[in-house]
């Protein structure tokens, strides 16, 4: 007996964004035996993950205000992953942002008024998880050198920047020793929809990005770039697209918009720099899992991202009823992706079982 | 009856969706002989060896191996029926030795044991002229000597049945005498080869019987010392088109390209152009012959941008241009069509509209948008322009046929105007007719003022259309001709290498 | 025994956490196939292996299990991306948040608790005895002196075998490969398979012996680092041996550094840093060298 594998002719039968949707359905079915395995009741633990978490003011807040940041990272890593390049680093360069909307906030200018105050925050931290990207970027640009471990290295190292910064010289006075800096002064934080933690410019800028990165990738030739680039370095090269630009562009781009989100983070949420597992619940890594679930479609990148958000805010209640550990999140964010890998395979691919004559 | 026949082929059809690859094909092949399968490109002859050897099933049909009905399930399984096919581009790993290679394939051999594999090839380098150096890794091998690993590995397979695709495609002259020496010898012991070739002159040469295919069908089974050139070039394409015409234009103009002393580096660190020179004008077409891998690749891409020359100047239009990226010198007129166009030069996932403007999106954009309606209109006319079969403009490229891919390239390439236009084997795998229509093609170009430098491993083409044809040989060049002057036998024993 | 030989004791302990997965992707990828999945791999290892040595007490138990379960995870890394042609990036990814996951919720009633068994240390007769590399060499664990043999047997079956020219052929050209017999998806996964296994080992040596509890992270991203590593050490498990202990080294000295007064939390970026600069200076060195990663590394076969 032979198992032969054939391409299917009819490959755009299903929408990619139909098997995207499918996935996470499966990926929620095949968790629900693992949280069978441990005595959880996968119908209770849905139960609470989604209908108890959109059935109030105080859940669909929450889950809108997950979303600003994951949209954000997941929008840079479409236009990283677009090209190709693999930007695993967008927590690392979320953190960044926070440190330097902190610093600025805190430190640098901190009597300005709002309105010179909350754009210099946001312009900071751009730039700042757009250097963060930079590195891995020249890198790999002038060296080759694998992005995939620069940019989770990183991540790394932003990680032991804010700790050290939390427990050492921006340790707050008044925090009783807990590793937090000073609460950041009102005209750093953003205006909020009121009675909800949801921060209204940060909301919008990550919408309007959006927009702005489907544009650039369908129209610009920047895009068209991107594009050549990540099908094939060869091609790209023969077709005089810089590859340089490409790599630079891309990850700056992409640390960029994580930077925002990581100013949101402080300026609108916190209000301080605290431990780096408090400010960022993985939204560079869960960001990876939006971008390859919209198919790299800038906007499908908001209705996944609401997606995950309300799996987000959800595993974070059953942490507390079921007692389950924070990491229960990322057995859903495996899944999801493992199930969107079988069913693309299974909807490109025929299996045929040949048995012997 | 049948078995005397070592392999009998009966009324084999094949379908590719929408091409008929083989129809109704009767092949037999005999021991002890070469039998030669004849035939263009797309004729069919590839994929019916691929159907003996097990790659794929045929629709309708019949094989009988050593007399015996069988369906070859599998390469395995033709290889334990005693079948092994020598491809085209060989499957050799670059990083593994001989020795290596010859281990895998031996089911004698266990742990790499040196000794054992020498006793096991001793009587097939002394028998069959097939000695290589065992240590040597197969990045270090020339192409003659890859060749005969292959046979080497057929052999020790125990094959008796040898199907050579296109053997020598990538040999020298005299590497191709070596390996007629090497068939012979084979022949004479029993073994039986099938010989696919699209070359007359080799055919004839070597071939105890000759098969022709054209577009799918058997067109005729010949004796070989009942064979003539022209009989069998009817009997592959029908109806000989003319040659095109290189009509005398206007003495050519000012020189478009300089080369002084140029040395390139290949991937290996090796020097692959050795000190060339030479200049091409507008307005002709210069050619440089040569047998594949002797510096034509390198040479190409340093002129086109692509690849840094170590020493040496490169001058597009009178300006130095040796470390311009390929943006600049595409801007100022620099067409490029790389070897296997259709692999190198489209982007199947893109669209056809997308892949017609690949090389100088630039070109359509505007304040850093790409005007869609100007590249709409530019696709359409290529499409027409050259005849080129797509579904669509906003279909993926990957619809379309390797020929029409490989012409894609060719109307973006012509049609962007080019001051100088370099061309790689720009004819390779087209049929006859596409070849003649990209010929008469570049004259075109050419009579509109552009330079052309032309590569080719195809004598005819050059003495067809080049107002001048140089030799490459090992990276260096041998020997510059004017259309007056070229002489095919001189030209070949410069490509062999031989000094005049 | 001086701080100097304390120093080469430990860090030959710390580097073998990052050996054995390092040697188990070299094999991975030499067959072809990428695992980004190994610091979620070597999390499982962990747990399992900590929590079966507090219910059972065995530490061969232990390791054996670890072992078994980083095998199942390379299989499933296996399924997806050689069978089934996933992408190798993605599905690398998705392994490791996935057995991170699982290891978290495993692991949730084991924080705080105190070991059972540890691995100990065990003199090797005679040889611990030589001055200086004695103490260095042979007077630690068993896991340790496995490796010893593990990593040169790797690289006998990788270069001396007819199964590792067998492997390596699927790695640079599995389309040559295949052509003579080679069953490429079998040996792809094959040494995904092992490769995860020797992932599940690292995790085990970690909480069994170099951190013996468990905390969340408590890989604290040696598996990145061992995908570093694969890359410093050309694929060669003999030069792996090397880089492994130099980085073990890296590690140890943030801690000897911290006694110098300096803070722990920026000389914690010192292993991290190390990859970035480690795998700078490769890169720029293989272009020259044209030893390189495996050909066909991270491409499904066949490739449509």
């Amino acid at each position: 007996m032979i198992i032969k594998i054939e391409k299917r002719s009819e490959y755009n039968r299903y929408s990619a964004l139909d098997i995207s949707i499918l996935s996470v359905l499966l990926a929620l079915a095949v968790a629900s035996i693992i949280m069978w395995a441990f005595r959880v009741s996968p119908t209770r633990a849905y139960y609470e993950i989604f209908v108890k978490t959109l059935s109030n003011k105080y859940g669909i807040s929450h889950v809108v205000a997950r979303t600003i940041p994951l949209l954000l990272c997941s929008l840079g890593l479409v236009v990283c992953f677009k090209a190709g390049v693999w930007n695993i680093g967008a927590e690392g360069q979320l953190l960044m942002g926070a440190v330097a909307a902190t610093g600025v906030a805190l430190y640098l200018m901190p009597q300005s008024p709002s309105w010179i105050l909350l754009p210099t925050m946001f312009t900071l931290g751009a730039v700042m998880g757009a250097f963060w990207a930079l590195i891995p970027a020249l890198l790999k640009a002038k060296a080759r050198v694998n992005e995939i471990i620069t940019t989770l290295m990183l991540n790394y190292v932003a990680e032991k920047i804010v700790e050290y910064l939390v427990y050492g010289p921006w340790k707050s006075p008044s925090g009783w020793g807990f590793p937090l800096t000073d609460t950041i002064p009102d005209q750093a934080r953003l205006p909020l929809i009121p009675g909800t933690p949801v921060h209204i410019p940060t909301l919008g800028i990550s919408l309007l990005s959006s927009a702005l990165v489907f544009l650039v990738l369908r129209k610009t030739s920047m895009g068209f770039e991107l594009k050549v680039y990540g099908f094939s370095e060869k091609v790209a090269e023969y077709a005089t697209v810089s590859r340089t630009k490409v790599i630079v562009i891309s990850m700056v781009l992409s640390g960029a918009l994580a930077g925002i989100a990581g100013v949101g983070e402080i300026a609108g949420i916190h209000y301080r720099l605290r431990l780096p597992r408090s400010i960022s619940g993985g939204y560079g890594y869960t960001g990876i899992i939006v971008a390859w679930l919209s198919r790299l479609n800038p906007l499908a990148c908001i209705p996944f991202s609401l997606l995950l958000s309300v799996l987000s805010v959800g595993s974070d209640a059953i942490q507390i009823t079921l007692k389950l550990p924070r990491g229960v999140i990322n057995i859903f964010n495996g899944l999801i992706l493992v199930m969107l890998l079988v069913l693309d395979f299974l909807a490109k691919y025929r299996i045929k079982v040949i048995k012997h004559e | 009856m049948e078995e005397s026949y070592a392999v009998l082929m009966k009324n084999i059809t094949k379908k590719f969706s929408s091409t008929v690859a083989n129809y109704r094909v009767d092949f037999d092949l005999r021991k002890g002989e070469i039998h030669a399968l004849l035939g263009e490109n797309g004729a069919g002859k590839t994929t019916l060896m691929r159907i003996l050897y097990g790659e794929i099933q045929p629709d309708e049909g019949e094989i009988f191996v050593w007399g015996k009905k069988t369906v070859v399930k599998s390469p395995s399984h033709a290889l334990r029926l005693g079948i092994s096919m020598v491809h085209q581009h060989f499957r050799l790993v670059d990083s593994l030795t001989v020795a290596e290679h010859l281990a895998l394939c031996s089911s004698e051999v266990r742990f790499l044991s040196k000794r054992k594999i020498e006793n096991l090839v001793a009587e097939y380098f002394k028998e069959y002229y097939l000695k290589v150096d065992l240590d040597a890794h197969i990045w270090q091998l020339s192409a003659g000597e890859k060749q005969k690993v292959e046979i080497l590995k057929a052999l020790i397979r125990g094959a008796r049945i040898l199907v050579l695709d296109e053997p020598t495609s990538s040999l020298t002259p005299l590497e191709v005498k070596d390996l007629f020496r090497v068939l012979h010898k084979l022949r004479n012991r029993g073994y039986a080869i099938v010989f696919i070739s699209h070359k007359l002159g080799e055919v004839l040469e070597i071939s105890d019987r000759i098969t022709i295919l054209r577009k799918g069908k058997k067109v005729a089974t010949i004796p070989a010392s009942e064979a003539d050139p022209v009989t069998l070039a009817k009997l592959m394409v029908g109806d000989l088109p003319s040659p095109a015409k290189n009509t005398l234009t206007s003495p050519p103009g000012g020189e478009v390209l300089q080369v002084k002393s140029l040395y390139v580096k290949n991937d290996r660190g090796g020097i692959a152009v050795r000190g060339v020179s030479f200049s091409v004008r507008k307005g002709e077409i210069f050619g440089v012959i040569g047998v594949a891998g002797n510096g034509q690749r390198e040479l190409a891409e340093a002129i086109a941008g692509l690849r840094r020359p170590v020493k040496g100047e490169i001058f597009f239009r009178g300006i130095l241009v040796n470390g311009s990226g390929p943006r600049e010198l595409a801007r100022r007129g620099l067409a490029y069509i790389p070897e296997e166009s259709f692999k190198t030069a489209v982007l199947p996932e893109l669209t056809v509209a997308e892949n017609s403007i690949l090389r100088y999106y630039w070109r359509f954009t505007e304040k850093g948008f790409i005007k869609k309606t100007l590249v709409e209109k530019w696709a359409k006319s290529l499409i027409k322009e050259f005849d080129i079969l797509a579904e669509g403009l906003h279909v993926k490229a990957k619809s379309l046929s390797g020929g029409n891919l490989q012409k894609l390239v060719i109307a973006r390439e012509l049609s962007s105007k080019p001051e100088l236009l370099v061309a790689v084997n720009p004819t390779a795998g087209l049929d006859i007719s596409a070849s003649q229509r990209t010929r008469e093609k570049l004259l075109e170009i050419k009579a509109q003022g552009s330079g052309v430098l032309l590569f080719t491993e195809d004598i005819d083409e050059a003495l067809q259309i080049c107002d001048r044809i140089a030799v490459i040989f090992k990276g260096s060049f041998k020997g510059l001709f004017s259309r007056e002057e070229a002489d095919v036998n001189k030209i070949s024993l410069l490509m062999a290498g031989v000094d005049l | 025994m001086n701080d100097l030989e304390l120093l080469a004791h430990e860090s030959i302990a710390a580097g073998t956490v990052l050996l054995y997965a390092t040697l188990g992707e070299i094999l991975a990828e030499r067959s072809g196939v990428l695992n980004l999945g190994l610091e979620g791999i070597m999390m499982l290892g962990a747990i399992t292996a900590f929590a079966l040595s507090i219910t059972t007490g065995s530490v061969v138990l232990s390791i054996l299990v670890a072992f078994a379960v980083g095998c199942l995870a390379g299989l499933l890394h296996s399924a997806v991306c050689v069978s089934m042609r996933g992408n190798q990036v993605v599905s690398g990814l998705a392994l490791a948040m996935l057995c991170a996951g699982i290891s978290s919720v495993l692991g949730r009633n084991y924080v705080g608790v105190p070991p059972r068994t540890i691995l100990s240390a065990v003199k090797v007769p005679i040889l611990s005895e030589i001055p200086c590399l004695g103490y260095i060499l042979f007077q630690q664990n068993i896991l340790v002196y496995l490796a010893y043999i593990v990593a040169p047997l790797l690289w006998f079956i990788l270069f001396k075998t007819k199964i590792g020219v067998a492997i390596r052929a699927c790695g640079d050209d599995p389309l040559s490969a295949e052509s003579m017999g080679i069953n490429v998806h079998l040996y792809r996964y094959l040494c995904t398979v092992l490769g995860g296994g020797f992932a599940g080992i690292s995790g085990a040596y970690l909480t069994l012996s170099y951190t013996p509890f468990w905390v969340e992270n408590i890989t604290a991203g040696r598996g990145w680092i061992s995908l570093a590593l694969v890359i410093l050490s050309t694929w060669s498990p003999l030069r792996a041996v090397l880089a492994c202990y130099f980085f073990g080294f890296c590690e140890i000295s943030q801690y000897w550094l911290q006694t110098l007064k300096l803070n722990p939390y920026l000389l914690g970026t010192i292993p991290y840093l190390a990859t970035i600069a480690a795998i700078s200076v490769v890169s720029v060195e293989k272009i020259r060298k044209l030893v390189g990663a495996p050909r066909a590394l991270g491409k499904p076969y066949p490739e449509d």
